[in-house]
């Protein structure tokens, strides 16, 4: 992209970028809580590797952590929270702005 | 985030497939579907059966032993596989919650009808009031089967909703005849209980 360019790099949020993380937060838009193992099969991830991308959601504060105890199963439900889908939001925007630049760069 | 076989493109689509999968995850009421059809399938028969003489002594009190019968299996079994039902995939789904919310709805207002024809019936309106409970009960049958399998995408639920819709139609139009309860039983059986066994067959695995 040129300087001159509809496209800003910078403003692509590094959080949710990565691949797991993005397939977290792209479930979690569509849901209103998720349980940690649900997550774990739909992203295809490990539970340590999960655990990993969630703790880095959480400290952005795009993803809330419930814990709790079910049956005496201690049960992880997990949910996007309203910074999370804002930054949902811009990613989404941030891709729809590269498609665009892309598109115009090749007219 | 694109890996070097990867295109923005294979992005989006990855993304907007789980997003999908998340809006789209399969209804996990069918316990709770396929016992309320069961046992309400039961009583209809058996009120059919009281009708036409075949059980029962003859004084009416056969049909508040099958209602009355009816609530307390219905309660205790609802109460029982709610307690029994293990955490399970995709019960934040849009198309679970408004499953919750419809059904619960279904059964305040089921239950206002009864405590109403109840009333009436003890103040001279007869015992032919409770026959409109089952028009009514098929009406919110079908508001929460259509919804409910309409924001999950199962067009199996929708239809059974269409089916719910023909039986208030078809119930009523021949409310005065005879065999109207075991047309009853057949369309609970058909709108209520097959679908919710074919979603109990379909539900995800058990989560930890």
């Amino acid at each position: 992209m040129g300087e001159d360019s509809p496209f800003d790099h910078n403003a692509i949020d590094d959080v949710i970028h990565g691949r797991i993380r993005l397939g977290v937060v792209a479930y979690l838009s569509a849901v209103d809580c998720a349980l940690f193992s649900e997550l774990r099969d739909k992203v295809g991830a490990t539970d340590g590797n999960l655990s990993a991308h969630l703790r880095k959601l959480e400290d952005a504060g795009y993803v809330s952590v419930d814990k709790s105890f079910v049956n005496r199963k201690p049960q992880t439900r997990l949910a996007l929270t309203p910074a999370g889908r804002k930054a949902w939001s811009a990613w989404l925007h941030q891709m729809e702005a590269l498609r665009n630049a892309a598109g115009a760069s090749s007219s | 985030m694109t890996q070097a076989s990867q295109t923005p493109a294979d992005d989006l689509a990855y993304v907007r497939r789980l997003a999908e999968s998340g809006a789209r995850a399969p209804l996990i009421g069918g316990r709770f579907m396929a016992w309320w059809g069961f046992i309400l399938t039961i009583a209809y028969v058996a009120h059919y059966f009281a009708l036409k003489g075949m059980i029962g002594d003859g004084s009416g009190s056969i049909f508040g032993i099958i209602w009355i019968g009816f609530s307390v299996a219905g309660v205790g079994g609802q109460i029982l596989l709610a307690r029994g039902m293990p955490p399970k995939a995709g019960e934040g789904s849009a198309g679970n919650r408004a499953s919750r919310s419809a059904w619960t709805a279904a059964a305040c207002a089921i239950g206002s009808m009864v405590i109403g024809c109840i009333i009436a019936a003890r103040t001279g309106a007869g015992p032919a009031t409770f026959d409109w409970i089952v028009p009514v009960a098929f009406s919110v049958y079908a508001c929460a089967l259509i919804v409910t399998g309409a924001l999950s995408g199962d067009r199996i639920i929708v239809a059974a909703g269409g089916g719910a819709v023909a039986m208030v139609g078809l119930f009523t139009a021949l409310i005065l005849h005879s065999d109207r309860y075991l047309l009853a039983a057949g369309g609970v059986a058909a709108t209520v209980l097959l679908p919710g066994l074919l979603l109990l067959s379909r539900e995800p695995r058990t989560q930890d």
